[in-house]
């Protein structure tokens, strides 16, 4: 029996975000701003992006695992937002979310092998093959057959990514269910302990640059000149210290690894590492001010924390039922594998791919700005696909130099504006099922307890366990890292991946989005300090150097 | 006078290789002639050794009813040391049937009266599970014994007309199976009276949970011609009698757990098969309860339907 659909009604659109639909058709979408995944304005050509091959793929993912939903992707006044719709009328949604249900349950055994022996090899052909094209030589017509292929190939990277996630995400969001079912008087947080000390490429990149510090700290010349000289300088300072060259080969095979990434994941203008590597160095002043303590020495405790968790339910459930046994030793192994998949798929999709496409384009912005079509190169990210391939297409031919500025200028007059979290329709709470649940879980979707501002008690999510007081950094460019000392509390709107160095330096994380199923939470509970996710109004009411204590058991902040 | 069964004969006979010296103790497993005597042993115990042949039952023995007859007129609350003796050797006989030593076992009451056509004293008197070593089991026998004068199984004779001065009680001793899915069937539908379905209700772990109605399971319907499944309702399935270290416990079965199929389809099947085949073995509609372990179908109990109308 399905329950009788609730009637729609319009969200109210708020008077300084006057929406002109593109489609009038997506007024009637449940729409999301998507604040964890791309809290500010996003260009246009990453609207462009995200919204066309990209939203293809992620309809096909959504299909491959046989999910009577889909996801769009839109970009309203400069702003990421997306909504999960069905593709199937109501009548049909019963019979479509058994058999959605059925192959979730399928997927859930399969996606890990899948991911390792399958989908890796995969990206990693698409990256190689991205990395060995000389863009600077390309002819205009090899240029774009390779854009052409490139646009395709983002496609299916967005595929591949949601193919694995859902069942990466849903995984370890049944296993908390099971775990604190089985276990009496457990909680979330208890469970997540089962799924901790699982390394994954975050980690792996923190431990390198944790690595690189410490050659610095042997080092008195290069110590000086990454404790005296301003982020911009480090390297022209280093270039000129005998010492300081064979610290830069270092940094250079540490981008050689790890710099395909850049601040955000849906954006395309930042630069990636490998660019600019002023958040690499940051990163290093921090860790060079911070203690000598490696921060992943304590982590082989959380590996012996969890193979103890697991021994002592295994031996509670010893006499349950074999098939209650399987389902335990099932969810837990696919569950780790999800919080792994969790930050390795960003590293080979979200944050490669964009930095694979972005340099193609860059390449167009070259030859764009060299016939004067557009101003400079980076002016290329105010311009849309289509206009880019037609420009390109007819020998770099027209002026879109206006049409930059036009575009900038909307950037700049929503870049101060809020956006509303929904636009669009509301439809009610989704259906209960796993997915949704899933997704709850990794959004932030759940009801939490109402803020108390004025007693500056602020509430969200409980990411990661422990407590802790200190002075409040509110960060919301990843550029802007350099003033976090060690022990500070980051205070921001989400964290990326590329994030992850931040919380060896951090003594706590509150962020505005998210849910404990988030990288946020994931990273904080592998580094061993409480996180505060969701809780939506902490970069708008929390001041920089405030003093605050963070509950990461509750997800609750404390002003003081 | 009930025919006494010798055990020194029936060692050789069942080839469990038991001697005993109380030649007079009446103890029997299950595939011993004479161990589906009703009147001997009980009607569970006589029905358990005509299964047999229909299906794979747990091993076991038992007690005979004249055994509780003596300990009665002895008037003595303890067990006498023959009986006990003779208990612990077949016990041992048990473990090495299953090749498991300390091998857990049920104990069941076996009361001549109950099981016959028409009535069904079903979980009326007490019933020990998972008692592990010979001493355990002797004592579970004894409580078995005091169990008779249990007040809900004398409300259920004096309603059925039954006398209840003349029961008599045996004893059944048998491997407990830990059952990963347990299963009651009933070769014709007890809920509509219908002789064309068979009814399966199922859930996760050792019986006690779908026997005793403390919990809604799945509910399957099969076509008794074809065997067709016509409808499946799965259940609540609140919880699930697991084991623990000294005996069983009622947990909750797990949320993600609730809404999956207990059984396969496969094993719907092969149930039905099973009922129906008892149904015609027996000549009369039967009402069967199952425990699937380690992918094993075992039989643990057959019984008329009493209600069908």
């Amino acid at each position: 029996m399905t329950a009788p659909h609730p009637e729609p009604t319009v969200v109210p659109i708020p008077d300084n975000f006057p929406v002109t639909w593109d489609d009038p058709a997506d007024s009637h979408l449940p729409l999301m701003q998507d604040r964890m995944h791309a809290p500010n304005p996003i260009t246009p050509l990453s609207g462009w992006l995200v919204a066309g091959h990209g939203g293809d793929g992620i309809i096909a993912g959504f299909a491959a695992v046989k999910q009577p939903v889909k996801m769009l992707i839109r970009r309203i006044n400069t702003y990421y937002f997306n909504a999960i719709v069905p593709i199937v009328p109501p009548e049909q949604m019963e019979e479509a979310g058994h058999q959605a249900e059925a192959a979730m349950k399928a997927a859930i055994p399969t996606f890990a092998g899948r991911w390792d022996s399958e989908w890796l090899p995969e990206l990693r052909g698409y990256h190689k093959k991205w990395d060995a094209f000389d863009l600077a030589a390309a002819s205009t017509e090899e240029l774009l057959a390779h854009l052409d292929w490139s646009l395709e190939t983002f496609k299916r990277l967005w595929t591949i990514h949601f193919e694995v996630m859902l069942p990466a995400l849903v995984a370890p969001s049944l296993f908390l269910d099971l775990y604190t079912d089985l276990v009496e008087g457990t909680t979330q947080m208890d469970a997540y302990k089962l799924m901790q000390g699982i390394d994954n490429n975050s980690l792996r990149s923190g431990d390198d640059l944790w690595v690189l510090s410490r050659t610095a700290a042997g080092s008195d010349e290069i110590k000086a000149i990454l404790s005296n000289t301003a982020s911009g300088d480090v390297m022209a300072a280093l270039e000129a210290s005998n010492e300081g060259k064979s610290f830069i080969d270092e940094i250079n095979g540490y981008l050689q690894t790890w710099g395909n990434r850049s601040d955000t994941i849906i954006e395309l203008g930042d630069p990636s590492w490998v660019e600019d590597p002023s958040i690499l160095i940051d990163n290093l002043k921090a860790y060079l001010k911070g203690s000598n303590e490696n921060p992943r020495d304590k982590w082989t405790d959380l590996v012996a924390e969890r193979e103890r968790l697991v021994s002592e339910a295994q031996e509670l459930i010893s006499g349950y039922p074999e098939p209650v046994k399987q389902q335990f030793a099932g969810m837990l192994a696919a569950g780790q594998a999800g919080q792994r998949i969790n930050e390795d798929h960003n590293w080979w999709i979200d944050q490669q791919g964009n930095h694979q496409v972005r340099h193609v384009f860059l390449e167009f912005g070259n030859r764009l700005a060299k016939d004067g079509v557009i101003l400079t190169r980076d002016d290329v990210f105010m311009l849309t696909g289509d206009e880019i391939i037609e420009s390109a297409k007819s020998g770099f031919n027209g002026d879109l130099r206006s049409v930059v500025i036009e575009r900038q200028a909307e950037m700049d007059k929503w870049a101060d504006v809020p956006a509303p979290a929904w636009l669009g329709m509301d439809y009610g709470p989704p259906p209960p099922n796993p997915l949704v649940s899933a997704l709850g879980r990794f959004f932030g979707w759940d009801p939490v307890p109402e803020s108390d501002v004025e007693s500056g008690i602020l509430r969200g999510t409980a990411g990661s366990a422990g407590k802790v007081t200190g002075t409040a950094r509110v960060i919301i460019r990843l550029a802007d890292a350099g003033r976090l000392n060690k022990g500070d509390i980051l205070v921001t709107s989400t964290t990326s991946p590329p994030w992850t160095p931040l919380f060896a330096t951090a003594g706590a994380i509150v962020t505005d989005t998210g849910g404990a199923l988030n990288h946020c939470s994931i990273v904080a509970r592998e580094y061993e300090i409480p996180a505060a996710v969701g809780v939506s109004m902490a970069t708008a009411v929390i001041k920089d150097g405030d003093q605050i204590e963070v509950d990461g058991d509750t997800g609750t902040v404390r002003i003081l | 006078m009930h025919p006494q069964i010798l055990l020194g004969s029936l060692s050789e006979s069942s080839g469990k290789q038991r001697e005993s010296k109380w030649l007079a103790v009446t103890l029997s497993f299950f595939d011993d002639p004479g161990a589906d005597n009703v009147d001997m042993f009980g009607g569970k115990a006589a029905s358990l050794a005509k299964l047999g042949s229909a299906g794979r039952i747990p091993p076991g023995f038992s007690l005979s009813v004249d055994e509780f007859k003596k300990w009665v007129e002895n008037g003595s609350e303890e067990m006498p040391a023959d009986v006990t003796a003779e208990i612990t050797q077949a016990y041992a006989a048990l473990e090495r049937i299953c090749s498991v030593i300390d091998v857990p076992v049920a104990v069941r009451s076996s009361a001549v009266d109950e099981d016959g056509i028409g009535e069904s004293f079903a979980g009326l008197h007490d019933t020990f599970l998972n008692v592990v070593g010979a001493e355990a089991v002797v004592e579970a026998v004894i409580k078995c014994w005091r169990s008779l004068g249990n007040e809900q199984a004398i409300e259920y004779r004096k309603n059925n007309g039954l006398e209840i001065d003349s029961a008599a009680m045996g004893v059944v001793v048998q491997q407990l199976v830990f059952a990963d899915v347990s299963a009651v069937a009933f070769s014709a539908n007890p809920v509509n009276n219908s002789r064309d379905e068979v009814l399966i209700n199922a859930n996760y772990g050792l019986g006690e949970a779908v026997v005793s109605g403390l919990t809604t399971p799945d509910s399957i319907v099969i076509d008794r011609n074809d065997l067709s499944q016509q409808a499946v309702t799965i259940g609540a399935k609140e919880t699930m009698t697991v084991r623990t270290e000294d005996g069983t416990a009622e947990k909750p079965v797990p949320r993600i757990m609730q809404g999956m199929a207990v059984l396969t389809e496969e094993q719907a099947t092969e149930i039905a098969e099973l009922v129906v085949n008892l149904e015609i073995h027996n000549g009369w509609p039967v009402d069967v309860e199952l425990a699937i372990h380690d992918s094993q179908l075992y039989l643990l109990q057959c019984r008329p339907i009493t209600t069908l109308k």
